[in-house]
């Protein structure tokens, strides 16, 4: 700036003040900075999933350093570096450091991180300390599965049914209730035959006792003992009064607990109100509860961690 | 005025005929370049006060929760080193503060009308300090110049106006007499504009090239592209300001960090 300047500062004294005062200078420096660095950190992230792709893991991890240096809190790639370590892939195992990453990427809402941090306090996890925490496993799959992620939804129902985990809303006890859990089945029932939160509906309340009378749930049994002793009548429609179950049948049941298939069969026969069920819900409960029979012994031929690969939609969840 | 001079006309007379015309020309460009600048000076200090207010504020209270946890590490590691680290944490708040919430922060959108734009070029055209006939006239032009300058970032029109009127009325803005001190008045204006014009060149290139307006380059290309890049930073700097807050309410509460 050379001889102009009294000139210019007589000219325009308020507005070049603003704009040349240090302070404000430095913050708009520093908003472009970090924005160059976020965007160098995408460029390390794109990089380090080619190498990937390509199989060339150790570049590819060490891309994914370089671009945590730059902006540590992506979250995609605090997702690819707990995966790393997790797989001991590009890098040496190293649990802790694969928890403490999928942590952060997980709490920035990346649902492969949610499912495989569960993973970890489910159990698939070698390091001391959080094994077999089911609670935070479920809690992590929740969040992923609230999320669409349809493997985490998988494995909170398998702990819900198995009643691993205590159900933390209505629509979970459904859920433990159909995957087989024989407590939330007989508090089904107990939905059903009060009408709590559900139309009241004594063929339900009946079906739901049943599904744990089955499993040797002692209440269910009283619970369907006492609405075939006293039944009580719907308040709206009379015709519901023909889905009682009469006595015989429920010590019907306590005398073939095991028998499965049975199961439909009095209820379709007697009941008039089950079988005006709609054909096809029928259908899903029997299954879903058969299917979740065999799900209750879990296989542990699924135990491979987590992912293999960030899913598109993953990749894209950059802020 | 040259359209009149049709013969008999001196040496000197038709040299002043020449320069006219070039002043003309000049101070026609002077007032365009003057307004550009103008603009370009008060859309700048538009979008600083924008960024200021929103990402600005951010990363004040970003800086305050750092001096935070850099005091509270300081008084428990009691050490020289952690202390220099906390009181450099904490005048880089303060300065961050003061930045964030100072005039700049105030300026407010700059969206002149067309009615606006010309009463500040009539104003250019009549008062600007290049066109003075002598020093007196020179320095009243200066302040009224000054005043206009403000006026116009404030999108005050009345106050251009009342500047415009004011020039008028005043006994300074009387010409000279005399072909010889007319061509040596054109001659000193021609200079002045031509000297004025660099300036204005200078100065608009370093403005351009000011952290301010490459980041407001940047904000206005990724718009174009459908993208906030504002709302990005925002995002960015709150994050880090609730990760800091964290980390500070961890140390505080003497609880182990995770």
């Amino acid at each position: 700036m050379s001889t102009g300047d009294e000139t210019r500062a007589a000219l325009v004294p308020a507005q070049s003040t603003s704009l040349t005062k240090a302070g404000a200078r430095s913050l708009a420096a520093r908003g472009r900075a970090d924005l160059r660095a976020r965007e160098e950190a995408e460029e390390w992230l794109k990089k380090g999933c080619e190498l990937r792709d390509r199989e060339r893991y150790e570049e590819a991890t060490a891309c994914f350093e370089r671009g945590i240096e730059l902006n540590p809190n992506h979250a995609v790639l605090q997702f690819m570096l707990g995966l790393s370590f997790d797989n001991g892939i590009g890098a040496p195992r190293d649990v802790a450091k694969a928890r403490a990453w999928y942590r952060r990427a997980a709490e920035q809402g990346i649902k492969e991180a949610q499912y495989n941090l569960g993973l970890m306090y489910y159990g698939f996890d070698d390091g001391p300390g959080e094994r077999n925490n089911y609670e935070q496993a479920a809690n992590w799959f929740r969040k992923a599965a609230k999320q669409g992620f349809e493997r985490a939804q998988n494995r909170l129902d398998l702990l819900l049914g198995e009643g691993i985990v205590v159900p933390q809303n209505s629509a979970e006890t459904r859920v433990a209730a159909e995957h087989g859990n024989k407590g939330a089945q007989r508090i089904l029932g107990d939905w059903y035959r009060d009408g709590r939160g559900v139309p009241q509906d004594h063929a339900q309340a009946s079906l739901w006792y049943l599904k744990a009378a089955e499993q040797g749930s002692a209440d269910a049994k009283a619970a369907l003992a006492a609405m075939a002793q006293s039944p009580i009548q719907d308040e709206d429609e009379i015709d519901l009064s023909a889905g009682f179950i009469p006595l015989s049948m429920a010590t019907a049941i306590e005398i073939h607990p095991d028998d499965i298939e049975n199961l439909p069969l009095p209820l379709s026969s007697s009941a008039r109100t089950y079988s005006e069920l709609s054909d096809s819900r029928q259908e899903e409960t029997i299954r879903g509860f058969e299917a979740t029979k065999s799900n209750l012994q879990p296989s542990t031929s699924d135990e491979e961690s987590g992912v293999d690969q960030p899913s598109a939609s993953g990749m894209g969840a950059t802020d | 005025m040259p359209t009149e001079i049709v013969h008999h006309l001196s040496p000197e007379e038709q040299e002043l005929a020449r320069k006219r015309q070039e002043l003309a020309i000049l101070q026609a460009e002077l007032t365009d370049r003057e307004l550009s600048l103008a603009n370009l000076r008060a859309e700048l200090a538009a979008f600083e006060g924008l960024y200021l207010r929103e990402v600005g504020v951010l990363y004040a209270e970003l800086d305050d929760w750092n001096a935070k946890i850099a005091e509270f590490a300081a008084e428990a590691a009691g050490t020289e080193q952690a202390r220099t680290a906390a009181s450099e944490a904490r005048a880089q708040a303060g300065e961050s503060y003061a930045a964030a919430h100072g005039d700049a922060s105030k300026a407010e959108e700059f969206a002149p009308s067309p009615e606006l734009k010309k009463l500040f070029k009539d104003v250019v055209n009549q008062i600007h300090p290049d066109r003075a006939a002598n020093e007196i006239d020179r320095a009243l032009r200066n302040r009224l110049m000054a005043e206009a300058n403000l006026a116009y970032k404030r999108q005050d029109a009345n106050a251009l106006r009342k500047i415009l009127e004011e020039y008028k009325s005043s006994p300074e803005a009387v010409k000279g007499e005399g072909v010889a001190a007319n061509l040596e008045r054109v001659l000193r204006q021609i200079e002045r504009i031509v000297k004025r014009l660099a300036q204005i060149e200078a100065e608009t290139a370093e403005l351009a090239s000011s952290e301010i307006a490459l980041l407001m380059a940047k904000v206005e290309t990724a718009k174009a592209k459908g993208r906030s890049l504002l709302a990005e930073m925002k995002q960015d700097v709150q994050h880090r300001i609730d990760l800091a807050r964290n980390e500070y309410e961890d140390q505080s509460s003497n609880r182990r960090p995770r």
